[in-house]
């Protein structure tokens, strides 16, 4: 052994100069260091270090060489009283050295290159085979020996062999699975499993319906799963469907918009996301969200849910995977699985978190004029003759460098105080104000710890998690307390019970927040040099000598102070979720088992809403309702005049499902073929109910309040008047109630592994009023079939392909016209919920019956191929549907003459067709670097065919430009006027149909628009590449939306007063008013109409410009909706620890690679229809996450 | 016997299955819905608030001509009403909706279904049922003499057989249809049959003044009958109808004015939005035979009273107070025009002083000239000082005396409506029509006039909205 370290110290190429040390212990009695016991702590210590306190410690010396401790690696130890012989295998396992013990010295040798193993022991071999969970082979799967440059791969049948080492460890990877370890120990067979990841990119092997779990080979529907991994990262939303932008083809997420909504609006604590879109929407009235299970159990509120417990996401897209669900699932389905714990694991604690950085809004999205050009335009458009002093509104709101051209007008102040006055504005600019004082950085933090583990008969699954979101409007928060506990116990082998259990808290808190951005007038300061709050009575509308009688009279002040006024409010708003979902499964008989599954939600809530007396509407109120006819009368009050305004909501839902079902699972031909039976009953209830009071003069810390002395009465001489006195103390109170009746049966079978045939069958039955029952035996149905073309013989030489199969499937959804307030045999009245009228009792409104309301229908075609080329290399999809929805539901047009102009009704047909392509690809495969690609895209062209009723709308050329709908096009047609420019007046013109220009408004008929495509866009999809190097990973994601059109948007202020508008923040133009027409000649060069005045305005049209193709742009854009780079911790080291694994991520989000639009539009906080844009939140999101197992 | 277990529970979950969806599971009843059954629950249906509280976009008041405008507010109002007020054929754009229109159809759904339906019910007695059924008889036939007014000719005995009417609509049903134009004939029919029934069974007095009376019937039946120029049958019924309100007077009686504006009146004081009177106050409904409301704000966007029309009132009539230089939002009105600020609430139901009126014009028609001054005397002696009452002298032939009751009717209304119904009604009267019927629109200063917009008899019947014409093909516009 000594020679052959003596040879590898010869051999060492470019082993110039070496030192050697040779460190001799001269010890007196030989063994004795060996039984001295070494204690050590040490993190990340050189190896060199730790060398010399063994020495210390034993007096055992070490032979190495210094080039051999250069390369060593750090090492994290701890023991105490270990021998040497425990110490050094711990030294050394990492290292690329290995030792010998003599009698005091340890030799410390370099590992042996695989050649030179290879000649001296090569007696045995490294070998074994590698399978998935369900027993099949995986190939290509990485098997390295962790820093020795020694891998292979398996092959086709999953075997794998190397040849034989020891000591070290072997790691098994594989793109589409868990990472796999096993200490190298003499062992030299092994049979290894890996779990499939379902958060990793590859192929995925089970989808699930929330009824039951298919092998992806078997199943016939079109099933889509995104990444999870991509899913975990995104912390910048908490929103779950905002998550899967752009991971699954064909489910369109709309962006910028504050999309929440509730199934019942009266019952707002059950908030749910609004954002998704399966396969175009079929629906022109109704809700296009799909509906969300969550294990096994339909969800109202789907964001109940913390985004780190889900394990697992299929997305439902044709009929024969969704159609199990019945009426309810022609939007789709998003089934989503919570995670649980794997049966006989240890303990495993985790942690993650994150914290997201947003920042604040970007306030100057347009570009609006600057105070200098702002002040020359007021200049120049001031025109006291058409907008006379004495005719302004007693609420029109006057702004102050209005007042002052007027006060000069009405000779109040002189020439020389006008100039000064609108020169000191012209030099002042609010935006740093507005955005110090009314915004802050916005961050989103989320911590969750989970801990898991279990046996053979039990195992749980428990988290807990904290998030806190806090938005850059000030005074707005938001915390979320969430725990979750799944369970799984199997007392006998044939029984197995799994209960779940989550349980949410969420607080939000708010003020008296306002909307206040740059189209405010740019030289209105919120705070003077001093940092006293600005006041600005204007912009309540009442002009100075108006307030000031006012104020007088009723002695209370009427100032208006913005920045003040936040903090008048007080909005709390507590929802407390809980959702326990319960399953039975019991083996019966021979393949026949008993399932059941049961859940239950309910979601107490409560909003309280205080505003104090300083409120401004507060105080406007007390003096509406104050008597003093003169400034020397004492007030006589009607309302309170301290306290505040307090009105408490308390909501309250339950939703109970209960589901029993009889499953059949055999094999028949001996294992041939399977089939799967299934037949069961669902009943399902949903209630809510809220009631609010509000209460007059509340004193919070008293509790006492006032009663008011005037109830429906008129109250005349009033302050401001005269005025009407509802009844302030008012309570209101609502409930609603449904119950649904289902059956349902399902059936798969596969024929040789080869064919697969699923079908399903549902009927539901609602509660019903006012309708006819039988109505309702309408069931819902669908066949699918699939071919796995790779298991044919023929197919056994196409080595290059893993997995080839055709799927087709046909099915009929639909949605119910019963649900809701519609009725078939008798109309309905509805009570109001208190009496406004002195005459005791009324009926407020009539739901007329409709005796031809019918079922909507969706039928759906889906054509789709799955394959796997190249060991998986390259693996994808494809899907070709059609969707033909026939008597839609909706808002009919009714004949005016009947007294309704509209009602629920059948309102026409609807096709959506498509295309959904999806590609994953691992482009780059090495040991330390691989590159993967997933790529999707969706097409889908969505056409109302026929309309039930001729709609008159569709007749005129300007309802063209409102329609969200027209028969003949996709949903949201955009048209437009095709622009001829400006007349030498610098009134915009249209080109008609006929060829002619036209200047005169309304003269434009239906054929004189033009149609320039819908704002829905065509295409949809994402495209996330991912680089591993060793423990480093780098994963861009991008989105793109193709194909749709939208309005820009322009200036739109052409008449009136340059002004600010009462009660709101606005008053500020765009740029684009600087070009606007001035003089003749000047239509040469500009398309932006001129500026009138007055009452001459209304012989031209400005929306011939506002809404001429010009104006109509591509909204088409991709952007890298986030892009991350994470690190894993070595195992290793970390292991010394006790920690399993670890992870650091950090992202930045939101960067536009590419816009079809000049305008500099964000197509994502833009209304494509109106032009109007919409406050970004924030730029780029930055966020930094963790993950811990333990 | 572990095996006999799991069987056992097997099928006892089987049976459970089978049981567990029982057949009232589906059986429940919405809050706050309700199909009607009981006389109770029709009465009820006939308390809503849209029987009585109406569109105030009904176009009416702009469209009388005893209204001015002045420019600089006017050109910030809705462009329907700039359209009204200049009588222009189109009023609203294609595909727009009229609201008011739209607001009695639905009113006449509420009828039909009360008139078709309460009969089937075996609830309550013969006369709660027939009276019920008279009330939505009545109403059917207040509303169709709306529409009939605005989109038929007015009613010319000699063509009213063949003139284009409005559809008759007789059933609760929002799938019928097939409509076409009754002629006018036909619908004044329709009105009468509908009131004579309705009076047959109504009470003198409601339950509530927003429910039919039988005055309230007899007097619109009185004012149908006048409308089609038959003065004798319009004076039966609106005899009828003094009868009941004399029997009764708590059905309706008039304010004094001389008392109500003396000093610690009831309609004192004069605040800012006019004195505490039926026009602000809402719940001030003594006057009213039938109360049926229009919320309308006459002077908020720029409408103004003609001077003419200000020059019919005698100094004294304290219905001047009514009127103001300076608008409910406490801005001047230009120059000397006066603008009706102290009218928020229109009434175009039946009032007492509709019934006074009508009478005496019915009576001064038909040449009974001491009744007929002596009713208009009635109602002039309750807003001025008695000596201004009495007609004046100078008034002697029937004719004049009708011509002064109906400048009573003006000063008594003044733009609040019931103008634009009486020129349509006198354009068929050779001795009464209103001629060269102007707006005009006025300046900053209020005194120069920018613009007049002339009526064309042919505005006198409004184009029929849109909607209706696009989704019943059968049904012509006017021209």
């Amino acid at each position: 052994m000594y020679k052959k370290y003596i040879n590898i110290v010869r051999i060492r190429p470019g082993g110039l100069c070496i030192l050697l040390f040779m460190i001799f212990l001269h010890a007196n009695v030989s063994g004795f260091a060996q039984q001295r016991r070494i204690s050590l702590d040490e993190v990340n210590t050189p190896l060199r270090a730790i060398f010399k306190k063994i020495k210390s410690q034993t007096g055992v010396g070490f032979i190495v060489t210094s080039s051999m401790l250069a390369d060593a690696k750090p090492v994290t130890i701890k023991v105490s009283n270990a021998g040497l012989d425990e110490v050094l295998p711990q030294l050394f396992r990492d290292q690329q050295l290995t030792y010998t013990i003599r009698k005091n010295t340890v030799a410390v040798t370099r590992k042996v290159p695989r050649k030179v193993v290879n000649e001296v022991r090569r007696s045995s071999q490294l070998k074994g085979n590698i399978k998935d969970e369900s027993g099949n082979p995986i190939p290509g799967v990485t098997v390295m020996v962790e820093g020795a440059e020694i891998y292979t791969r398996s092959d086709n049948d999953g075997n794998f062999s190397m040849d034989m080492v020891v000591g070290g460890t072997l790691v098994f990877s594989h793109i589409g699975y868990e990472r796999k370890m096993y200490p190298l120990n003499g062992q030299n067979e092994f049979l290894v499993t890996l779990t499939v990841a379902a958060n990793k990119l590859g192929e995925v092997s089970v989808v699930s319906t929330g009824y039951q779990n298919i092998n992806k080979e078997r199943a016939t529907g079109s099933f889509s799963k995104p990444n999870m991994d991509v899913f975990k990262n995104r912390t910048g939303t908490m929103d779950i469907a905002n998550r899967l932008e752009g991971l699954v083809p064909g489910l369109l997420i709309k962006q910028g918009f504050n999309s929440t909504s509730t199934e019942d609006p009266n019952i707002p604590n059950g908030k749910t996301t609004n954002k998704a879109v399966i396969r175009g929407s079929s629906t022109i009235e109704l809700q296009t969200e799909p509906l969300y299970v969550v294990d096994g159990i339909p969800i109202t509120n789907i964001n109940q849910f913390n985004p780190e417990d889900i394990e697992d996401i299929t997305v439902l897209k044709d009929a024969a995977a969704a159609a199990i669900w019945g009426a309810r699932a022609s939007n789709g389905v998003i089934v989503i699985n919570t995670k649980r714990a794997l049966k006989n694991s240890g303990l495993n604690i985790s942690y993650s978190g994150f914290v997201n950085f947003q920042g604040k809004p970007q306030l100057r999205y347009d570009n609006q004029l600057n105070s200098a050009q702002y002040i020359q335009v007021a200049r120049e458009l001031f025109d006291p003759v058409q907008f006379p002093y004495q005719s302004l509104g007693l609420y029109d709101a006057i702004a102050p460098h209005e007042q002052l051209l007027y006060d000069n007008y009405n000779g109040k102040i002189s020439t020389a105080q006008l100039n000064r006055g609108l020169d000191s504005l012209s030099n002042l600019d609010n935006s740093k104000q507005i955005k110090d004082l009314f915004y802050r950085n916005a961050v989103t933090q989320n911590h969750s710890v989970s801990i898991s583990g279990g046996s053979n008969v039990y195992s749980f699954y428990s988290s807990a998690a904290y998030t806190n979101v806090k938005s850059s409007v000030i005074g707005q928060e938001n915390k979320t307390y969430r725990l979750m506990f799944n369970q799984e116990y199997n007392p006998t082998r044939r029984l197995k019970l799994t209960l779940s259990t989550t349980l949410g808290y969420n607080t939000d808190n708010g003020i008296n927040s306002k909307a206040i951005d740059g189209k405010f007038l740019p030289y209105q300061l919120f705070q003077d040099g001093s940092g006293a709050n600005t006041s600005m009575g204007y912009l309540q509308g009442l002009r100075p000598e108006i307030r000031a009688d006012y104020e007088q009279r009723s002695r209370v002040s009427l100032d208006y102070n913005p920045y003040s006024d936040l903090y008048t409010k007080e909005i709390k708003t507590t929802n407390l979720h809980v959702n326990i979902a319960g399953g039975v499964n019991l083996k019966l008989f021979k393949g026949l088992s008993f399932q059941g599954n049961y859940g239950y939600q309910k979601a107490p809530g409560r909003r309280t809403d205080y505003t104090d007396h300083s409120n401004y509407n507060l105080r406007m109120g007390l003096v509406a309702m104050t008597v003093a006819p003169t400034a020397a009368d004492a007030p006589i009050y009607y309302l309170p005049t301290s306290g505040g305004t307090y009105i408490e909501s308390n909501y309250d839902q339950y939703n109970w499902t209960l589901r029993n079902q009889l499953v059949y699972a055999t094999s028949i031909r001996k294992g041939k073929d399977q089939l799967n039976l299934q037949v069961g009953q669902e009943a399902r209830e949903q209630f809510g109910r809220s009631i609010s009071t509000t209460l007059l003069g509340y004193n919070q810390q008293l509790l006492n309040y006032f009663t008011p002395t005037l109830n429906n009465g008129y109250l005349p001489n009033t302050v401001t008047g005269g005025t009407y006195v509802s009844n302030g103390l008012t309570s209101s109170l609502y409930e609603s109630q449904n119950r649904f009746n289902s059956y349902f049966a399902l059936l798969n079978y596969t024929f040789d592994g080869k064919y697969s045939l699923d079908g399903s069958w549902r009927v539901d039955h609602s509660a019903l009023f006012g309708s006819d029952k039988s109505a309702q035996n309408k069931p819902i149905y669908s066949v699918g079939g699939k071919w796995n073309i790779q298991r044919e013989k023929f197919m056994d030489e196409v080595k290059w392909l893993n997995a080839l199969s055709l799927r087709a499937t046909y099915g009929i959804t639909g949605n119910s016209p019963f649900a809701g307030s519609s009725a078939t045999q008798w109309d309905v009245l509805l009570t109001p919920s208190f009496f406004t009228t002195p005459i005791a009792g009324t009926y407020a409104d009539v739901t007329p019956k409709n005796d031809k309301l019918s079922w909507e229908s969706t039928a759906t075609t889906n054509v789709g191929i799955d394959f796997s080329l190249f060991g998986g290399r390259l693996s994808g999809g494809l899907d070709a549907y059609y969707k033909k929805t026939t008597d839609m539901l909706g808002s009919i047009e009714i004949n005016p003459l009947n007294g309704f102009v509209s009602g629920r009704g059948n309102i026409g047909t609807m096709k959506n067709k498509g295309v959904e392509v999806s590609l994953s690809s691992i482009n780059i495969r090495t040991p330390n670097f691989s590159w993967s690609s997933n790529f999707n895209i969706a097409y889908n062209q969505n056409k109302l065919i026929s309309f039930s009723k001729t709609d008159p709308r569709s007749n005129s050329a300007s309802s063209r430009f409102m329609n969200p709908y027209l028969v003949g096009y996709g949903l949201q047609p955009i048209f437009s006027y095709v622009y001829a420019g400006l007349n030498n007046e610098g009134n915009p013109m249209i080109r008609l149909a006929d060829g002619t220009t036209n200047s005169t408004p309304y003269v434009e008929k239906v054929e004189d628009l033009v149609y320039n495509g819908s704002a829905i866009p065509k295409y949809t999809g994402g495209f996330s590449n991912t680089f591993s190097y060793k423990a480093f990973s780098l994963t861009a994601n991008m989105v793109f939306n193709l194909g749709n059109v939208m309005r820009a948007n322009v200036n739109t202020f052409y008449t009136g007063r340059l002004s600010t508008a009462t009660g709101i923040f606005e008053g500020n133009l765009t740029t684009d008013f600087l070009n606007r027409w001035k003089k003749p000649g000047d239509e040469a060069f500009t398309n932006i109409p001129s500026y009138i005045a007055g009452y001459e305005s209304y012989n031209r049209s400005t929306e011939y410009y506002n809404k001429a193709d010009i104006n109509v742009v591509s909204a088409a854009y991709a952007k890298i909706r986030d892009i991350t780079l994470s690190y894993r911790l070595p195992e290793l080291l970390l292991s010394k620890i006790k920690v399993k694994s670890a992870n650091v991520s950090v992202q930045a989000t939101n960067f536009m690679v590419w816009k079809a639009n000049d305008r500099g539009i964000d197509p994502e906080f833009h209304d494509l229809t109106s032009g109007n844009t919409f406050l970004a939140p924030y730029r780029h999101a930055y966020s930094i996450s963790t993950t811990f197992s333990f | 016997m572990k095996t006999k277990i799991y069987k056992a529970s097997g099928l006892l979950l089987i049976v459970w299955l089978l049981i567990s969806c029982k057949k009232d599971f589906l059986e429940i009843v919405p809050k706050g819905k309700l199909i009607a059954t009981t006389v109770k629950d029709y009465d009820l249906l006939m308390n809503n608030s849209s029987l009585y509280s109406l569109n105030s976009d009904n176009g009416l008041l702009i469209m009388g001509d005893d209204v001015a405008a002045e420019q600089s507010r006017f050109q910030n109002a809705n462009v329907a009403n700039q359209r009204a007020f200049a009588w222009e054929d189109v009023i609203r754009d294609p595909g727009q909706e009229d609201s008011y229109t739209n607001f009695q159809l639905k009113n006449l759904f509420i009828c039909n279904k009360v008139i078709n339906e309460v009969t089937t019910i075996t609830d309550g007695t013969d006369a709660e049922r027939a009276a019920l059924q008279g009330d939505a008889l009545a109403t059917r036939a207040w509303i169709n003499f709306d529409l009939i007014n605005r989109y038929a000719k007015p009613y010319n005995a000699t063509t009213a057989a063949t003139d284009p009417g409005f559809p008759l609509i007789t059933q609760a049903n929002i799938n019928a249809g097939n409509y076409s134009r009754n002629p006018v004939a036909e619908v004044y029919q329709s009105i009468i049959a509908d009131l004579q029934k309705a009076i047959a069974s109504l009470p003198a007095k409601s339950v509530f003044v927003t429910r039919m009376s039988r005055p309230a019937a007899a007097t619109l039946l009185g004012k149908v009958y006048l409308f089609m120029g038959r003065p004798q049958e319009a004076l039966t019924q609106l005899n009828l109808a003094f009868a009941d309100v004399i029997a009764t007077p708590s059905i309706a009686s008039l304010y004094n004015y001389n008392e109500t504006f003396a000093p610690g009146g009831e309609f004192l004081p004069i605040g800012r939005l006019g004195p505490n009177h039926p026009g602000s106050n809402i719940l001030k409904y003594k006057e009213s035979i039938l109360l049926k409301t229009l919320n309308v704000y006459p002077d908020a966007s720029g409408l103004v009273i003609k001077p003419e029309v200000m020059a019919l009132y005698n100094a004294s009539d304290l219905r001047l107070n009514f009127y103001s230089n300076t608008r409910s939002d406490m801005t001047q009105v230009p120059g000397g025009l006066k603008v009706k600020y102290a009218v928020q609430y229109a009434h175009i139901g039946i009032e007492l002083s509709d019934l006074i009126l009508l009478r005496a014009e019915v009576k001064a028609r038909l040449n009974d000239l001491p009744g007929a001054k002596a009713d208009v005397e009635m109602l002039r002696r309750n807003r001025m000082p008695a000596i201004d009452a009495p007609v004046p002298t100078t008034v002697i032939t029937g004719p004049d005396l009708v011509k002064f009751i109906i400048e009573e009717r003006q000063r008594e209304y003044a733009c609040e409506g019931p103008r634009w119904l009486d020129m349509r009604r006198l354009s068929v009267d050779p001795l009464h029509a209103v001629q060269n019927i102007i707006h005009p629109l006025y300046t900053a200063d209020g005194t120069t006039i920018s613009r007049t917009f002339t009526l064309r008899p042919t505005r006198l019947t409004l184009r029929i909205p849109d909607n209706i014409l696009q989704l019943n093909p059968a049904i012509t516009d006017n021209p």
